[in-house]
């Protein structure tokens, strides 16, 4: 029986693991794409506004 | 009163990125899915086998099932960390940083499979041997390759996606990979109390058919799972040295 009890500790670690990771990775996948996504926005806007401000320049 | 209306660029992005990932489930592409989906099946049937058909060892009991995990994540561990040497090599070689994000993917899973085989080690020996932890050859090689993984791990957390990161991480991993054989090679080096390969190389197999068949589809299954969580680290590599470039560029 205490065999039983360290068997079901090691598969349960292993899973209990595997899950938090796969959460983990997600979780960082996610918040790398907005902060992606935000940074390329502010990027087109800046060059935007430089686009606009040499237009005005050459009115 | 507009300012509240207004959106910030993070609030756009993510409404953007919740409209294309909505197209696919959990917003993974077609290999990831079909990594995923594979592994999710052989890990069923690995289990099954590992807790129904495999027979109960006669000297062990069912402690013994825990090899059926412990062994492919060492073997994936010891592997991951070839993958981070040859990632290396090839970086310094052509000087493509694709082979830096496999390398850095390849090191942060396989410290997670190795970290499964210390504590599923440990827990064995723990029935086997009475001790969670005997300073032996096989057991002492395979901590100091966990600490060159997190030395490695460090180092290019601490350095961030830079030119310089990728070069030190290269020769760290080239200088860490000869703690591999030593790991492998330790139980015929050495006085062990860690058994000798089940699977010698250019050797007939030390086990029953059965249990044979249940470790290669364990293999299989950790092997599928690896490739996936691989492919999500990579990925995250990807968006995150893009992510540092472009905001350089606006400071």
């Amino acid at each position: 029986m205490q065999g039983i009890n360290y068997l079901i500790a090691a598969y349960a670690i292993v899973w209990a693991g595997l899950f938090a990771y796969l959460a983990f990775i997600m979780l960082r996948i996610r918040s790398a794409r907005t902060e992606l996504v935000a940074v390329e926005e502010l990027v087109r806007e800046q060059q935007e506004k430089a686009g606009h401000d040499d237009y005005r320049k050459n009115e | 009163m507009a300012l509240v209306n207004q959106e910030t660029p993070v609030e756009r992005a993510r409404g953007r990125r919740s409209a294309r990932a909505a197209g696919r489930p959990l917003g993974l592409s077609v290999t990831s899915l079909i990594l995923l989906v594979l592994s999710f099946v052989s890990m069923m049937v690995s289990i099954y086998m590992i807790f129904i058909y495999a027979p109960t060892d006669a000297t062990q009991g069912n402690p013994q099932r825990i090899f059926y995990f412990h062994m492919p994540s060492a073997v994936i561990g010891l592997c991951a960390f070839g993958i981070i040497a040859l990632g290396g090599i090839m970086y310094l070689w052509k000087k493509d940083e694709r082979w830096d994000w496999v390398a850095r993917a390849a090191a942060e899973v396989g410290v997670v499979f190795l970290t499964f085989t210390l504590l599923t080690g440990s827990i064995w020996g723990r029935t086997i041997w009475g001790t969670w932890w005997a300073w032996d050859a096989r057991l002492t090689t395979t901590l100091i390759l966990w600490f060159i993984y997190i030395g490695y791990i460090m180092l290019r957390g601490y350095m961030g996606h830079t030119f310089a990161s990728a070069r030190a991480g290269a020769v760290l991993a080239i200088i860490g990979v000869i703690d591999v054989p030593i790991v492998y090679e330790s139980v015929n080096w050495w006085r062990t109390l860690h058994p000798q390969a089940v699977l010698p190389l250019g050797g007939s197999p030390q086990m029953p058919p059965q249990m044979l068949l249940t470790l290669a589809v364990s293999s299989v299954a950790f092997i599928l799972l690896f490739s996936f969580l691989m492919v999500q680290v990579y990925h995250l590599q990807k968006i995150q040295t893009l992510a540092q470039r472009l905001r350089a560029s606006l400071e």
